[in-house]
């Protein structure tokens, strides 16, 4: 890190050189006080939360229903990045700092990824469950605003389109996705509900001893195990933290 | 595994032909012989067989009577599944052409589509957009995970001049390039670019 450190005071030296009536100690302290930022986002705090992503990304994943949006890692890995960015387009200016730049810049590019990709994989289960997620309040309430908004006005969309194309040209009494006496269930046929009962496979980081799954069926659960288990029974582990899905 | 009755042959054959296609089979929703159209044919001569049947005000309790009823209020439910489901997948595959190619829909894909679909696909696309408006990212980015800030790529066909952060660069056919991965991912995506692998 001191090699870094002294780089980073050099490469200011450089610049000094250009604008002679800098004062010099000044400089330096704004420098200290930059790598000091970029030293707190870049080594240590921002990884837990990448850490923390990446976790909620696999769970996102491997989970068949939609999980809890967490808004607060996104936020903050999101004023993360800016930040950082903006500390390497400043590196990027000078020519002696290229290397550790694009170095900066690739790991820059993977947290983007990772964020990325949770948003992204959340928004495809959304439309996969669209009508699920807004008839069920308790849906609803772990997406963020603007996955809930976007929830809405895709369902509203794939609803509008069947009609305009088939369910209007039909008998009138046909013309509702279900049937008036509810007979059949045809909006669940063609927009599946989330099936807890799939099988998922995860690891098992809490102790969390014998589950019991039905009548003479118990599942041990401890710490480091990988488990190939329906989904339902460890749902609420998920949740806490205790088991993480791969 | 063939039906003795006719009913709903039609709604399978619309399901089959979406397994057969590559990517999706040409629909217009204009011409005679089109299996939408049939589909809704054969459930409106359901429906009306049904209600002359009702007119006749027999007992249905009597399965003689009754029957007839059932198979056509089966029939037609199966038929109408068969026909949202066809249009549903047609739709979500509509809505994937928006990740893959961006806000356009190519040309030869294009007339695969009725009016109403490609109606749909600007509806999604108005939706995606605003959301990653809203979020501040592109989804559409960064498919796959960054393994090198810079790729060697070759152009595959003319793309003009584009705009990098280290300056404009024009991509000539046949030329190679090594450019920053994320100024040029999406033509990558949309086949204008290969990607040389070392």
């Amino acid at each position: 890190m001191a090699g870094v450190e002294d780089d980073l005071v050099g490469g200011q030296g450089g610049r000094r050189l250009d604008d002679e009536d800098v004062d010099e100690g000044q400089v330096e302290r704004d420098f200290q006080e930059e790598f000091a930022d970029f030293d707190a986002f870049g080594a240590r705090a921002k990884n837990v939360d990448v850490d923390l992503l990446r976790r909620a990304l696999l769970n996102e994943k491997g989970a068949p229903e939609l999980l809890h949006y967490e808004a607060l890692l996104v936020k903050h890995l999101k004023e993360a990045v800016d930040r950082q960015q903006e500390v390497v387009d400043e590196l990027q200016t000078n020519v002696s700092n290229m290397m550790r730049s694009m170095m900066y810049q690739m790991e820059l590019d993977r947290v983007n990824y990772l964020i990325v990709e949770y948003l992204r994989t959340r928004l495809r289960k959304i439309e996969r469950h669209a009508f699920f997620i807004i008839k069920h309040e308790e849906m609803r309430d772990r997406l963020s605003e603007a996955e809930l908004r976007f929830a809405q006005r895709f369902a509203d969309l794939q609803a509008s389109h069947l009609r305009k194309l088939a369910l209007s040209k039909m008998p009138e009494v046909h013309q509702k996705l279900d049937d008036q006496n509810n007979q059949v269930n045809m909006s669940t046929l063609i927009f599946p509900e989330p099936d807890l009962d799939s099988f998922v496979i995860c690891q098992v980081l809490d102790d969390i001893g014998d589950i019991e799954l039905e009548e003479n069926n118990i599942v041990s659960m401890n710490a480091g195990e990988l488990v190939a288990i329906r989904y339902w029974p460890i749902r609420d582990f998920v949740r806490q933290g205790s088991v993480a899905l791969v | 595994m063939t039906s003795i009755l006719p009913y709903g042959a039609k709604g399978r054959e619309l399901l089959l032909e979406l397994k057969r296609s590559e990517w999706l089979p040409a629909y217009n929703g204009k011409r005679q012989d089109d299996g939408v159209r049939q589909v809704l044919g054969e459930i409106d001569a359901l429906y009306k067989r049904m209600r002359s049947r009702m007119a006749e005000s027999r007992d249905m309790r009597e399965p003689f009577y009754g029957c007839p009823l059932m198979v056509y209020h089966a029939s037609t439910l199966r038929n109408k599944r068969c026909l949202l489901a066809y249009l549903k997948y047609r739709a979500d595959l509509i809505g994937n052409l928006r990740w893959d190619a961006g806000s356009a829909i190519p040309e030869d894909l294009r007339r695969k589509l009725c009016a109403e679909e490609a109606q749909y696909f600007s509806a999604y696309d108005n939706i995606l957009s605003d959301y990653m408006r809203e979020v501040d990212l592109d989804l559409a980015a960064d498919m796959e995970p960054p393994k090198n800030l810079y790729v060697e790529v070759r152009v595959l066909r003319d793309c003009g001049e584009i705009d990098t952060v280290s300056g404009p660069v024009v991509l000539a056919k046949d030329t190679t390039h090594n450019l920053r991965r994320s100024d040029v991912e999406h033509l990558i995506r949309q086949g204008a670019l290969e990607q040389v692998t070392s």
